[in-house]
C-alpha cells in the first residue's frame, strides 16, 4: 500500500499520519488469524490516538489469539483526494491492508459532529454505506462509544451498536463473530444471535413507526429481541488493564501524554452533562493498582506527562497519597503530573504544588455559568467562594494565566446570568491584579463559552435548544461584559445546532446525514469544513426540519428516539432533576446522599446496598 | 561526574522518511526514556533533554548516514546500545553505531545525495544542465525567496540511467550557504521535464577537504560511491 502511495505521500499534510510503523503497533501473522478487526476512528489520527478507549481495546482485543485488531483513521482532505485519484481504498495502518476485506469494522462514536466521517470512512474502503445494501462479504460494521446512548441517526449503516463500557462486550462478541464465521450462516442469523448478549443492540431487529405530527408512536421489537438494551458497565473497575506495550505515535498528537483512569463514573450530576448520568455509578481503582499502573505507563510509553484522566479527577478518593506515591518517582525522572477536569472546590496550595513540581501546566477551571442561580440550575455546586480562592492560591503561587470554561444557552437562562459569565471573568481579573506575584508579569485569562446541548439520558433531554441568533446575541452579552484584558472565545452555534439535531435525532436523520455526505460533508468539527448551508440544504432535499429535533420541547410522556437504552437511570429520576432544576434545587453528589437514581434499585449501584 | 556526550549513527529510510524533524526527536527522547538511559537535562520550568540532530532532514527524504547528539548523566554501555534502540525505534530508524564524542557537526562541509528520478531526459543533457547555471528561487527562513544560481553549491554531480529513469549522485554544501537536495528536482523541474518525480536518499557526510566526516555508518565512507550500485 505505502509503496503504491509513496509519490503521493510527500504532497500531503503530515503523511507520518497514513504510514503506521510505530513502537507498539502490533504486527501478526496473517496464518495465525481467522479473524481481522479494524477499530476505526472516524477523525484524524491525531485525535483518535489521544482516546484511551481506543488503546484500551485496541491492546485488549490483540490480546486474544487468532484475532487481529489494527487501526484506520479518517484522512485529512489531501489525503482522501490522494486515496480517490489513485484507486486505493482506505486501509489499516498495521498491514496497509483494504478495510473491505476485514471480518469487523469497529467505529468509536465520541460526537455527533463525526458522523459524516464515518460514512466518508466506509466508502473510502469501498463499503456501502447502508447497512441492507452490504452483502455477506461485507464487513460487519459496529459501532461503541459515548454517542451509542442515542444511536438512531446512525441506524441505517451500522449493523450494531455496543452499549456501555467495551471491554468484556467485544471479546465476548469477537467470540461469537469468530464462531459464526466459521459456521458459514448468514449474517441475519449472526445478528439474531448477538441481540441476546447484554449491551448489544442491532437496530434493524426493532421497528420504529411515527405519528402525523412526527413523533414516534411505537418502538417494538422484532423477533423477541429485548425491549429494552441495558447498558454494559466493567464492575470491577480495578481489573481493567494498561497496554504493556503502548503505541507510541510518531507524530505529536492531540494529547501527548500517558494517561490513567482513576474512575469510572461521577459522583456529581451535572444536569447537562451525559457523560455524569450514562457512567453511573462511580467505580474506582484501588490506590495500590494506580501507582502500579501509573509506573507502567509511564516506564513503557516513555511519556514526560502523566495524566490523571476521570470525569472529575479531584473526586478520586485517594487523590492526594495517589499523587505523593506517584511524584515520588515522577520527580527524578522528569515526569510531570498533570490533573485535567480539576473542581475549583478541592483546589487547595498542596495540590498546586504537586501538579507544577515538574512542570507548570495550564490550570484550567470550569464554572459553567455566571450566576449561583445558574450553577444551582445545572447542579454545578461551586460557589464563587470555592472558584476566587483557588485562583489566589494559583496567582499567589506565581500563576499568570487561567482558563475559564462557560456555557450559554442553559434552560432557564437570563440576560442577567449571561451578563455575569463576563462579569465573573472581570473579577477574576481584578484578583489577579490584587494577588499577582511579578508585577512586571501581564495575565493571560481565556475564558471560552460553548452552547448549551441537551443531550439524551439527562435531566435536560426533553429542553429546547436555544436558537442560533439568541445563542449568537448571548455570546455578544458577554463579549461587550469582560474587559479587553481578557480573551473571550464561543463556539459557532452552527456547529452546535446541528450537534443537537442528532444528539436527540431519530433514525429518520439517516437520509439526511448521507445527503449531507454527498453534498460533501465531512470532517464537520473542523471549522475549515463545516458547512451549514451544506446540512441545511440536505435536510431541505430529504423533507426534515431541524428545528424539530434541536428546538422542540418534549413533553415528559413523549417516546424518545432512545427509550429503548437504558443507562440505568430511571425516566422518573431524570423528570425529578428536570424539575430540581426549575426550582434552582441542587441535588447532593452520590457520595454525600444517594438520590436514588435508579442504578440503586436494581443493585447495579455499589454504592448503595438496595 | 561530568556530562559526556554520545554520538549516534542511525539510517532513517521507508516509511521513517515522513516523519518531521521535531517529531524524531521526540521519538528518540521517548526511546531513551523507556531504556532508562539518563539523559540530561536542561534546567528550568520545563526540562528537556539536550538531543541534537545534524542538518535536519526535510520530510519525504531518505538517510544512510544520520547523526543525532545527546549528553548523558551517568556512564551507560554504548556498546549495547544501537541494538538496545532499535527494539524502540519505529520501523525505518535504525541505530547503526553508537560512539563517546565525535567531531562538532559544525565541520559537516558536504552531504552525498543520490537522486532517483523518473524522467526520459537523457543523463548528458542533465549533466550539461547541473554544470552551468540553474537559477531557482531559493527560499531562506526570514527573507523573500531569492532567484539564486545552485551550481556554485554542487561540489560533485553525476548521474547515469537507472532502471527506468536517472540516478543522480550529487555532493551538496552543507554549511554557509548549504543546499537542499530538493532545489535540484526544482531546477529539473524549471529546465527539462516539469512531470519529473524523485526518490532522495542522503548517503555520506564529509569535511571541508571532501574526506568522510566520521568513521561511523554511511553508505558513501572512503569516497564518494558512483557510478551507483543497484
Ligand atoms: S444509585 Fe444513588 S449512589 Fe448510585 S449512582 Fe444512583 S444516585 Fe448515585
Amino acid at each position: 500500500m505505502l509503496t503504491k502511495l509513496s509519490r503521493h505521500l510527500s504532497g500531503v499534510r503530515r503523511p507520518a499520519r497514513y504510514t503506521g510503523g510505530e513502537v507498539g503497533a502490533v504486527i501478526k501473522d496473517k496464518h495465525d488469524i481467522d479473524l481481522r478487526v479494524a477499530f476505526c476512528f472516524p477523525d484524524t489520527y491525531e485525535i483518535g490516538m489521544s482516546c484511551l478507549g481506543l488503546r484500551i481495546l485496541y491492546d485488549l482485543i490483540n490480546r486474544q489469539p487468532g484475532i487481529w485488531c489494527e487501526r484506520a483513521f479518517a484522512p485529512w482532505d489531501d489525503m482522501r483526494q490522494v486515496l480517490i485519484r489513485t484507486k486505493t481504498p482506505l486501509y489499516a495502518l498495521e498491514s496497509g491492508d483494504g478495510l473491505c476485506g476485514f471480518d469487523v469494522l469497529a467505529f468509536t462514536l465520541q460526537y455527533e459532529m463525526s458522523y459524516t466521517n464515518v460514512l466518508s470512512m466506509l466508502d473510502l474502503a469501498g463499503i456501502p454505506l447502508r447497512a441492507d445494501n452490504r452483502g455477506e462479504r461485507h464487513p460487519i460494521v459496529i459501532a461503541g462509544g459515548p454517542c451509542t446512548f442515542n444511536p438512531e441517526p446512525l441506524a441505517d449503516f451500522i449493523d450494531l451498536f455496543v452499549i456501555g463500557e467495551g471491554e468484556e462486550v467485544i471479546i465476548e462478541l469477537l467470540g461469537c463473530i469468530r464462531t459464526w464465521k466459521k459456521s458459514g450462516d448468514s449474517k441475519a442469523a449472526l445478528l439474531t444471535d448477538v441481540c441476546r448478549i447484554p449491551g448489544v443492540y442491532v437496530p434493524s431487529l426493532y421497528n420504529v413507526s411515527y405519528g402525523k405530527d412526527g413523533l414516534i408512536t411505537e418502538i417494538t421489537p422484532l423477533h423477541g429481541t429485548p425491549e429494552t438494551v441495558d447498558k454494559r458497565i466493567i464492575k470491577d473497575f480495578d481489573s481493567v488493564c494498561v497496554p504493556e506495550r503502548p503505541i507510541v505515535p510518531n507524530i505529536e498528537i492531540v494529547h501527548d501524554r500517558a494517561a490513567l483512569e482513576l474512575f469510572r463514573g461521577c459522583i456529581r450530576g451535572c444536569r447537562f452533562c451525559q457523560a455524569g448520568f450514562t457512567s453511573r455509578p462511580v467505580r474506582e481503582k484501588s490506590p495500590q493498582t494506580l501507582c502500579r499502573q501509573a509506573k507502567s505507563v509511564i516506564e513503557n510509553s516513555g511519556c514526560s506527562e502523566i495524566g490523571l484522566v476521570s470525569l472529575s479527577t479531584s473526586d478520586y478518593t485517594y487523590l492526594r497519597p495517589l499523587c505523593d506515591s506517584i511524584l515520588e518517582w515522577c520527580e527524578p525522572m522528569r515526569v510531570s503530573l498533570s490533573l485535567p477536569s480539576l473542581r475549583a472546590d478541592s483546589f487547595s496550595k498542596e495540590l498546586l504544588n504537586k501538579v507544577q513540581k515538574v512542570r507548570k501546566s495550564g490550570l484550567t477551571f470550569a464554572p459553567e455559568a455566571g450566576t449561583p442561580r445558574m450553577r444551582d440550575v445545572i447542579n454545578k455546586n461551586l460557589t464563587e467562594k470555592d472558584l476566587m480562592d483557588a485562583l489566589q492560591t494559583a496567582f499567589l503561587g506565581g500563576w499568570n494565566g487561567v482558563k475559564l470554561y462557560f456555557m450559554i444557552g442553559l434552560p432557564t437562562e437570563t440576560d442577567e446570568d449571561v451578563r455575569e459569565i463576563g462579569e465573573l471573568c472581570n473579577r477574576v481579573y481584578y484578583m489577579w491584579r490584587q494577588s499577582r506575584q511579578d508585577k512586571g508579569r501581564s495575565v493571560r485569562i481565556s475564558s471560552g463559552a460553548s452552547c448549551f446541548v441537551p443531550k439524551p439520558h439527562t435531566p435536560f433531554q426533553w429542553e429546547p435548544m436555544d436558537s442560533v441568533q439568541a445563542l449568537r446575541r448571548k455570546a455578544g452579552l458577554v463579549k461587550d461584559t469582560v474587559r479587553k484584558q481578557i480573551t473571550f472565545r464561543w463556539h459557532d452555534p452552527l456547529t452546535s445546532y446541528i450537534e443537537a439535531v442528532f444528539a436527540r435525532g431519530d433514525r429518520r436523520l439517516g437520509k439526511v446525514l448521507e445527503q449531507a455526505y454527498r453534498l460533501g460533508c465531512r470532517m464537520d468539527g473542523w471549522s475549515e469544513f463545516f458547512s451549514s448551508e451544506r446540512w441545511m440544504e440536505a435536510f431541505r432535499l430529504e423533507g426534515l426540519d431541524p428545528d424539530f429535533y434541536a428546538l422542540r420541547r418534549r413533553d415528559f410522556d413523549e417516546i424518545l428516539p432512545w427509550a429503548h437504552i437504558s443507562c440505568g437511570v430511571s425516566r422518573e429520576y431524570l423528570q425529578n432533576e428536570c424539575r430540581r432544576a426549575y426550582a434552582a434545587q441542587p441535588t447532593p453528589d452520590c457520595r454525600s446522599e444517594c438520590s436514588g437514581c435508579g442504578l440503586g434499585s436494581n443493585g447495579r449501584c455499589l454504592n448503595v446496598t438496595p | 561526574m561530568s556530562h559526556l556526550n554520545v554520538r549516534l549513527a542511525y539510517q532513517k529510510t521507508g516509511r521513517a522518511k515522513y516523519i518531521s524533524h521535531l517529531d524524531l526527536m521526540r521519538v528518540f527522547a521517548r526511546a531513551f526514556a523507556r531504556l532508562k538511559i539518563p539523559l540530561r537535562f536542561s534546567e528550568g520550568f520545563n526540562p528537556h533533554p539536550y538531543l541534537s540532530i545534524a542538518m535536519p532532514l526535510g520530510v519525504g527524504i531518505e538517510s544512510l548516514c544520520e547523526r543525532l547528539d545527546f549528553g548523558i548523566s551517568q556512564a551507560i554501555n554504548i556498546g549495547s546500545l544501537p541494538y538496545r534502540l532499535n527494539a524502540e525505534l519505529p520501523a525505518g530508524i535504525r541505530a547503526e553505531a553508537a560512539v563517546i564524542g565525535g567531531r562538532p557537526f559544525a565541520q559537516i562541509a558536504f552531504a552525498e545525495y543520490k537522486i532517483t528520478v523518473e524522467t526520459n531526459i537523457p543523463p548528458n543533457r542533465i549533466h550539461a544542465l547541473f554544470t552551468s547555471t540553474v537559477i531557482v528561487s531559493k527560499r531562506s527562513k526570514k527573507k523573500a525567496p531569492v532567484p539564486t544560481d545552485i551550481v556554485p553549491m554542487i561540489k560533485n554531480f553525476s548521474c547515469v540511467r537507472f532502471r527506468d529513469g536517472i540516478q543522480i549522485t550529487a555532493l551538496l554544501a552543507s554549511q554557509n550557504p548549504s543546499l537542499n537536495p530538493e532545489y535540484i528536482a526544482e531546477g529539473f523541474r524549471q529546465y527539462l521535464d516539469p512531470e519529473a518525480s524523485f526518490d532522495f536518499v542522503r548517503t555520506a557526510l564529509f569535511d571541508a577537504a571532501a574526506h568522510p566526516f566520521d568513521a561511523l555508518a554511511g553508505e558513501g565512507n572512503g569516497v564518494c560511491s558512483y557510478p551507483p550500485k543497484n
